[in-house]
């Protein structure tokens, strides 16, 4: 069967032919059914919605609970790094995130969004480290990740902003290519390839072949044209590591023409 | 639907503008206009006198006084998610886009289905030219709103409202589609005569002993499905913020999963911001 789920609204509904059931986040072993007028309740004005298909209802439940988790784990890491939320509300915000965070998939899932951009210039990072120091300790160490990470962050951001608009038909359907980028990791892999120094070429042929990627119409072009200039940078890494070689090599003396000299 | 005219250069204003395409001042409310006319008063009044001698003859009139009452102090509650409060109260520059806006910047699109139809039909109608500016609400007496929409019921503050509200008979895409768009006068009133239309509508449900705790359900009565909500529908002019709210009344839906208990608690203090309350129920 096919799907619809969002995370926002907390719903899945399950499509099987004529019939629909909604399974909804916190009760997924229950299936209510449903009339077509009544799908734009289920979702309201979420704007996350995601399109499952070819699959079971066990599968539509798992794939809910993760995504509200993720949910759930963003929605408290925004309140752990808003310096205007009350000291309180941050300190027990990141006690509950650090529950959350042990939870299947819950970390990587929340790795992936907060990746995609980095530290808002209003985003108060330091005090959301001391609200969970010595109380959350896996919610201390994801900020550090993120706090070490922020150049990588960075960069892959500016490369997606260098994502040239005539590659998209409007910007709605950046918004829409950026959102399934989030949502299947890519920033978040990118960040770690920068990180690790890793290929960025094994990394664009994993994407390419992604069934969420390719779905979107124009996806080649766009991948290339977001890694241009990390690739770039690598070429002109590679270059000066050759160059520094080659420069070496010629500053050494050379035996042979010393040789020669004598 | 007749031109008025512009109250400052006397010339003829297209009922539907919210200013004078003449002079360009700023005109009332359209939808408050269109409620204001002549017609529209004069049969509202003879449906809230009819209403009055039936309950009168029935011996309700002094539970018929009570109601008018208190429909008189009723609140405009819309129903939301919980992640749209969340987004309303992040900041004073957010503000709460209706369905057209929404559709417009491509920030949703149309479901297709019969509800879509059948609310553009009835906005065409009623709202002609300005139905992209009216926000939706119910009247409601104990906070909160039909549960079809949200868990948040959103009640707004009458000094917010009051100026650019009017309020309709029932849903009004059920009740246009029922009259093929061409509805009787008489379903609609301005704000401030709110209770008289609420009488015209619900006095022959009041019996000698209905007691004041039953009014709330009498005016705002959620059914299996939105088809069958009754409610008296709030239409309002233009736009929507944080400050717009009085409070915020939230009932997690039985079954679903609730927000985090923090999530819960930063929303509390970001509505603070606005002097706004968050009751949970």
């Amino acid at each position: 069967m096919d799907a619809l789920l969002s995370a926002q609204a907390g719903t899945a509904l399950l499509i099987g032919g004529p019939e629909f059931f909604s399974i909804h986040a916190g009760s997924p072993g229950q299936a209510i059914p449903r009339r077509a007028e009544e799908i734009h309740l289920l979702f309201g004005e979420a704007r996350d919605l995601q399109v499952l298909e070819g699959v079971d209802r066990d599968e539509v439940a798992r794939r809910l609970e993760l995504e509200a988790d993720a949910r759930d784990a963003l929605q408290l890491s925004l309140i752990l790094l808003d310096p205007e939320s009350p000291s309180e509300i941050r300190s027990g915000a990141a006690v509950e995130l650090d529950e959350l965070l042990g939870r299947d998939e819950c970390h990587e899932r929340l790795e992936r969004v907060l990746y995609a951009h980095p530290l808002p210039a209003d985003g108060d990072l330091d005090g959301a480290l001391a609200h969970s120091e010595g109380r959350a300790p896996t919610t201390h160490q994801l900020l550090r990740d993120f706090e070490a990470l922020q150049p990588a962050i960075s960069e892959v951001r500016c490369a997606w902003v260098e994502v040239p608009d005539r590659l998209f038909e409007s910007a709605a359907d950046r918004r829409r290519f950026q959102a399934a980028a989030v949502r299947e990791g890519l920033f978040r892999d990118l960040v770690l390839i920068r990180r690790d120094g890793s290929s960025i070429d094994s990394f664009l042929v994993t994407v390419l072949l992604k069934p969420a990627i390719r779905a979107i119409r124009g996806h080649r072009e766009v991948m290339l044209a977001w890694m241009t200039p990390m690739r770039q940078r690598r070429e002109a890494a590679r270059w000066a590591d050759v160059s520094e070689v080659a420069e070496e090599a010629a500053d050494a003396p050379r035996p042979d023409s010393s040789l020669r000299s004598e | 639907m007749p031109d008025l005219p512009c109250k400052d250069c006397g010339l003829p204003v297209p009922l539907g503008r919210s200013d004078c395409p003449h002079c360009g001042r700023p005109s009332l409310f359209p939808n408050v206009q269109a409620a204001e006319l002549d017609g529209e008063q004069s049969a509202l009044a003879a449906r809230y006198r009819a209403a009055i001698e039936d309950a009168e003859s029935r011996g309700c009139g002094e539970v018929l006084r009570a109601f008018e009452s208190a429909a008189g102090a009723a609140q405009a509650v819309l129903t939301r998610p919980f992640a749209d409060v969340e987004r309303l109260a992040s900041s004073d520059r957010q503000l709460q886009p209706t369905y057209y806006q929404l559709l417009e910047a491509e920030a949703r699109l149309p479901y297709g289905d019969r509800w879509d139809k059948l609310r553009r039909l009835a906005d065409a109608a009623l709202f002609p030219g300005y139905e992209k500016d009216i926000r939706f609400a119910a009247l409601s007496l104990d906070g909160t709103g039909l549960p079809s929409y949200g868990e948040c019921s959103l009640v707004l503050r009458e000094d917010m409202i009051a100026h650019r509200a009017s309020v309709f008979d029932e849903n009004s895409a059920l009740l246009m589609e029922r009259w093929a768009y061409n509805p009787p006068m008489g379903l609609r009133a301005v704000w401030q005569a709110r209770a008289l239309l609420c009488v015209a509508k619900l006095a022959g449900e009041l019996r000698p002993d209905t007691q004041e705790e039953e009014f709330a359900k009498l005016l705002l009565s959620p059914g299996t499905d939105p088809e069958n909500d009754c409610f008296v529908e709030v239409h309002i002019w233009g736009s929507m913020s944080g400050w717009t709210l009085e409070r915020v009344v939230f009932t997690p839906a039985a079954g679903n999963r609730p927000p985090p208990k923090y999530v819960v608690k930063g929303l509390r203090a970001e509505l603070a911001k606005f002097d706004i309350e968050l009751e949970e129920r």
